[in-house]
């Protein structure tokens, strides 16, 4: 089912949700969801407190199955039983502040999990080697030493170290919750430079934000929740903010020029 | 705003560079010094040997307490595990059992009851200190059990060694600390192992996250707090040639946590370093062996002790605010990270 006026090509989305649908106990957190996401681009995912966000991430990232619904994964159906499966797709989420131990050092960060060996000791050149390519890959700039503990880093260079482990993993779709929250302007701008980067090295990013500012700047596609229940997606040029504010709050827009979804999913 | 972050990143930056164990050091030396001048018999080289001696099996509970530290846990059951594991090595040594096979299964006792507190507080998702509580009772009555009481004398003259013996005149007990301290501190800095201990107490989930197995860790460093703590009861029980079912109740778990936090080792987890710990250790020897020498009534000890460790996490604590991560935040993260230990335990 593609989308009117989007620019899919004929490949298959990179992640593909169908009728998603998630329960805790009497409260429904997601309705039938459905969701492309396509390969290589920045695909902002708004919605308000509670519109079911983070649910929506947290089944993606393998840490909770829906209770119905499929997950496509370049249009095969995939199930994510831990994060370890996710992990293995290639779909890496930065959680908001959970994502780096602060008492290991930016190459430690990097590489928790998966450190090189040699002779059985851990391979500190090539992991110094490869911890700086990326960052530089990454155009990240204003970190003075690789080797300097994440306690020291700024928000927005916490995000950087967070993206760049990330990357290093191979990942093919990096989520990011809330990656500019608590953020300052400057940081917040190294941010966004950051996710376009990575998406112009083809890398897929689902951004979770509650900055419309932050959602018009970088995503090439938004998609909007409305109390669990997906209600417009679309091309970003065929939302404005008014839109946006009007479907999280109300969950439709009379001015809106893409895919509505609240009507024909309303049961 | 950005100006100050930058302003603060710099000035953290700097206390970076500098190694926690020079303080920690030059303290240490600077007590040995007062002590030198205090006392004539302090700087004997017969003092110096026992002073080592004694703080052998505090440094080795304090080499484990150090490795369950790091990982966010506690294990108070090391100093009542000296009392079992040296009781069973004496026990069975006089069943007939050969004095080196004795000690290895003493040892593996120790063992045992670490791997009961790693599975319990990992599977069963309570919290450490309780856990190690409770086996602390546990660990202290099995001897007293065992021996209705009496202590049990050794007559197999081979194990002396451990306690008693030298090796190119240095003691036994010294030389096996030095070699274990050596293998931890290499393990905690050149393995995947290492690191992911410091993960583990620096940010379980971040962690988790990553693909660490937090089980593996956690059983792990508290199987090597309970094998540590055998050997410090084979040390105990060798230098005396008795095994005492009441060894290692008295102040060997208090001096063991205090010589691991002097050192550097945060309470909090994520911190620290066998070096550090091992300074401690000798610091605390240093005290303990000083006051006596000076004459100081022996009922003074755990007070001057139990100061010295307030000192030191005063100031752990104070560091760790300057890092931008207030007191209140730590034990919320504490609490929540308890939470999450038992909440991950049936996700994992």
């Amino acid at each position: 089912m593609n989308v009117e006026g989007d620019s899919v090509s004929n490949e298959p989305p990179l992640v593909q949700l169908r009728g998603l649908t998630k329960s805790f106990g009497a409260v429904r957190a997601l309705t039938q969801v459905d969701l492309e996401v396509p390969a290589s681009q920045v695909t902002a995912l708004a919605g308000d407190n509670g519109a079911g966000k983070s649910v929506l991430i947290k089944t993606l990232s393998g840490l909770w199955a829906p209770d119905s619904g499929e997950i496509l994964w370049q249009g095969h159906p995939v199930h994510l039983h831990s994060p370890k499966d996710a992990e293995h797709l290639g779909i890496t989420t930065i959680y908001q502040d959970l994502a780096l131990c602060d008492n290991l050092d930016i190459v430690q960060n990097m590489f928790l999990g998966h450190e090189p060996l040699r002779l059985g000791a851990l391979d500190e050149p090539t992991m110094e080697i490869a911890a700086r390519k990326t960052l530089a890959d990454l155009k990240v700039t204003t970190v003075r030493s690789i080797r300097q503990p994440v306690a020291s880093l700024s928000g927005g260079q916490r995000q950087s170290v967070a993206v760049a482990k990330a990357v290093m993993s191979k990942a093919r779709l990096v989520i990011m919750d809330e990656p500019t929250a608590a953020l300052g302007v400057a940081q917040t701008g190294m941010v966004l430079d950051l996710i376009k980067t990575l998406s112009d090295q083809g890398v897929t990013v689902l951004l979770v934000s509650h900055n419309l500012n932050d959602v018009f700047e970088v995503a090439d596609r938004i998609a909007v929740l409305h109390l669990g229940r997906m209600v417009a997606v679309g091309p970003a040029s065929s939302f404005d903010t008014q839109v946006v504010v009007d479907f999280m709050t109300t969950g439709r827009s009379t001015r809106f020029s893409g895919d509505e979804r609240a009507a024909d999913l309303q049961n | 705003m950005a100006s100050s972050v930058i302003m603060n990143e710099t000035r953290r930056a700097k206390k970076f560079h500098l190694p926690d164990e020079i303080g920690i050091f030059v303290v240490l030396l600077l007590v040995a010094a007062v002590f030198c001048i205090l006392s004539s018999s302090f700087r004997t080289y017969n003092n110096m040997l026992s002073l080592l001696l004694n703080g052998a099996v505090i440094a080795f509970l304090a080499l484990g307490q150090t490795l369950v530290l790091l990982t966010g846990g506690i294990d108070l059951s090391t100093g009542s595990n000296i009392a079992m594991t040296g009781v069973l090595c004496a026990y069975l040594m006089n069943a007939g059992v050969p004095w080196i096979f004795a000690s290895l299964l003493a040892v593996g006792a120790g063992g045992l009851i670490g791997l009961f507190n790693g599975l319990v507080i990992q599977y069963g998702g309570l919290p450490p200190f309780i856990v190690t509580f409770a086996t602390m009772g546990v660990a202290s009555s099995i001897p007293l059990i065992m021996t209705g009481s009496s202590s049990i004398m050794v007559a197999d003259q081979g194990f002396s060694w451990i306690g008693q013996g030298t090796v190119f005149s240095v003691p036994v007990p010294v030389v096996l600390l030095i070699v274990f301290a050596v293998i931890v501190a290499l393990i905690l800095s050149w393995t995947r192992f290492g690191v992911q201990v410091y993960a583990v107490g620096g940010n379980r989930t971040a962690a988790r996250l990553a693909g660490v197995s937090l089980a593996k860790v956690t059983v792990s460093v508290y199987v090597m707090s309970g094998l540590f703590a055998g050997v410090a009861g084979l040390i105990d029980t060798s230098r005396l040639m008795v095994g005492f079912p009441t060894a290692g109740t008295g102040n060997e778990l208090f001096f063991s946590i205090a010589a691991a936090v002097v050192g550097g080792v945060s309470l909090f987890g994520g911190t620290g370093s066998v070096l550090g710990a091992m300074i401690g250790a000798v610091m605390i020897a240093t005290v303990s062996n000083g006051l006596n020498v000076v004459n100081v009534n022996s009922y003074w000890q755990s007070l001057v002790i139990g100061l010295i460790i307030l000192g030191a996490v005063g100031l752990d604590t104070f560091r760790r605010h300057r890092m931008g991560a207030p007191l209140p935040g730590i034990l919320r993260r504490r609490v929540r990270s308890g939470d999450r230990q038992s909440a991950h335990a049936d996700v994992v």
